[in-house]
């Protein structure tokens, strides 16, 4: 191995956070010391970078190939009759499919990919103290990693069973989860709550958790009472879903 | 295509015959990206973010796995599936970011960040310039090691050379010479003051 091989190799040790003790106090001496060695670190970690960033784009060449041999299927020896006459079958198809739908009701899965969006949810200062591990289950939920937010928060309701943002953050948890009964079973907890907008957000989300499994007469009775009240906040939408859902 | 199994698509992205590889990859693609889809499309994506995000994720796995990062406490499809979504969630947050700060005029965290990689984004085109220069075996042999992290043993069955110390001579020619290049080009010391 030539000086310079070795010379390389210290950098790449040094740049993985590889070099301890001796070797690197020196290491750090020569940094701090010597600005032509402190350039070739600039220059080496460069090189890294930019051999990186050719290897990513190689790699994402590949998948451009793998994307259009997977999901867009083009030859160059296909017929193109046939796929033509595919086509003209599933337009057709389309066509009756659309007439045939457009006079029946919204699939209620439908509706709740449509209308649901998770509940901005805002744990983080709470008597006006930080608790660092709400902080980060909150960090998850917002991240709309909910199978991580989702133990932190249920420890904490087991403490603290009164804090509505707390049992509205674990049914929403439950329901993009896929757990709906559980959900339901969270923000029914809720219905009750002094707090109106709670209480309101709860009945919603219960409406939305029904749509999702495909229930949506248990929903329809929810739904009304925002549709009956003009000044709820969910009244348009929920005004919008039981006309779609052909409840007249 | 046959079912792979957890094992057998990670022995494929590791291994070093592309073909192997480019099969786990299919595999992935065919089975995990239509869910990606799905999923971006519900986010008010388009197909075409779909397709960006699910690339940088095969990608971000990727990178992880031949470093000996990846620790799967879950299935890989889980996995990739949280790393497209964190990757979207933290785009949609940029965009909204970046609307928010379109009217203002001081620099803002924000916009130093994205100066920042504008240049590295610079710095990097610059680089993959000079390593096209250096001919094809010099520009695979370094991705090979310092990229792919293969061993000289490795490289040099995959470049077929003759013993692994001319696999060694090689790379380290190369690095030499790539090093010399860069130091000496002007465009890269123009690069290098706006850094300053």
């Amino acid at each position: 191995m030539d000086n310079m091989e070795k010379y390389y190799d210290q950098m790449d040790d040094y740049l993985k956070g590889n070099l301890s003790g001796q070797a690197l106090e020196l290491f750090e001496y020569h940094l701090q010391n010597n600005p032509k060695f402190a350039e070739d670190l600039i220059i080496h970690k460069n090189i890294l970078r930019g051999i990186a960033n050719q290897a990513e784009l190689d790699f994402k060449k590949d998948l451009d190939l793998i994307h259009n041999e997977v999901i867009q299927p083009k030859g160059k020896n296909r017929k193109l009759w046939p796929a033509i006459a595919i086509a003209a079958s599933f337009a057709l198809l389309i066509g009756f499919g659309m007439w045939y739908l457009s006079d029946r009701p919204d699939a209620p899965k439908q509706l709740f990919v449509e209308f649901y969006q998770p509940a901005n949810i805002s744990l983080i200062t709470r008597n006006g103290t930080v608790d660092a591990q709400l902080a980060k289950a909150e960090k998850f939920y917002k991240e709309g990693d909910y199978a991580a937010a989702l133990p932190a928060f249920l420890q904490k309701t087991e403490k603290d069973t009164n804090d509505v943002r707390l049992l509205m953050a674990v049914g929403i948890c439950y329901l993009e989860l896929g757990e709906h009964e559980k959900g339901v079973g969270q923000f029914a907890q809720i219905f009750n709550s002094k707090d109106p907008f709670f209480s309101d957000l709860a009945k919603w989300y219960t409406a939305m958790a029904y749509l999702k499994k495909g229930e949506p007469e248990k929903a329809k009775g929810l739904l009304q009472t925002f549709a009956n009240n003009p000044g709820a906040d969910k009244n348009k939408e929920a005004s919008e879903i039981l006309k779609r859902l052909k409840t007249d | 295509m046959n079912k792979l199994s957890e094992e057998e698509i990670l022995e494929g992205l590791k291994a070093t015959d592309k073909s192997k590889r480019n099969k786990a990859l299919s595999f992935l693609y065919q089975n995990y990206f239509p869910g990606i889809v799905d999923f971006i499309q519900k986010n008010s994506g388009t197909p075409e973010d779909a397709k960006d995000i699910f690339q940088d994720s095969l990608f971000a796995f990727y990178t992880k796995l031949i470093n000996n990062e990846l620790t799967l406490t879950t299935s890989v499809r889980t996995f990739l599936f949280s790393i497209a979504k964190n990757l979207w969630l933290k785009k949609i947050r940029q965009m909204k970011k970046d609307q928010k700060w379109k009217s203002r005029q001081k620099p803002t965290p924000e916009k130093l960040d994205s100066l920042e990689l504008m240049i590295q984004n610079e710095q990097n085109d610059l680089i993959g310039f000079l390593l096209d220069e250096l001919g094809e075996n010099c520009r695979k042999v370094l991705i090979l090691y310092y990229f792919e992290q293969l061993s000289m043993n490795e490289i040099k069955e995959k470049m077929g050379w003759q013993t692994v110390q001319s696999a060694k001579n090689k790379k380290s020619l190369c690095m030499k010479k790539l090093k010399k290049t860069i130091e000496e080009n002007p465009q890269y010391r123009a690069i290098l003051k706006k850094t300053k």
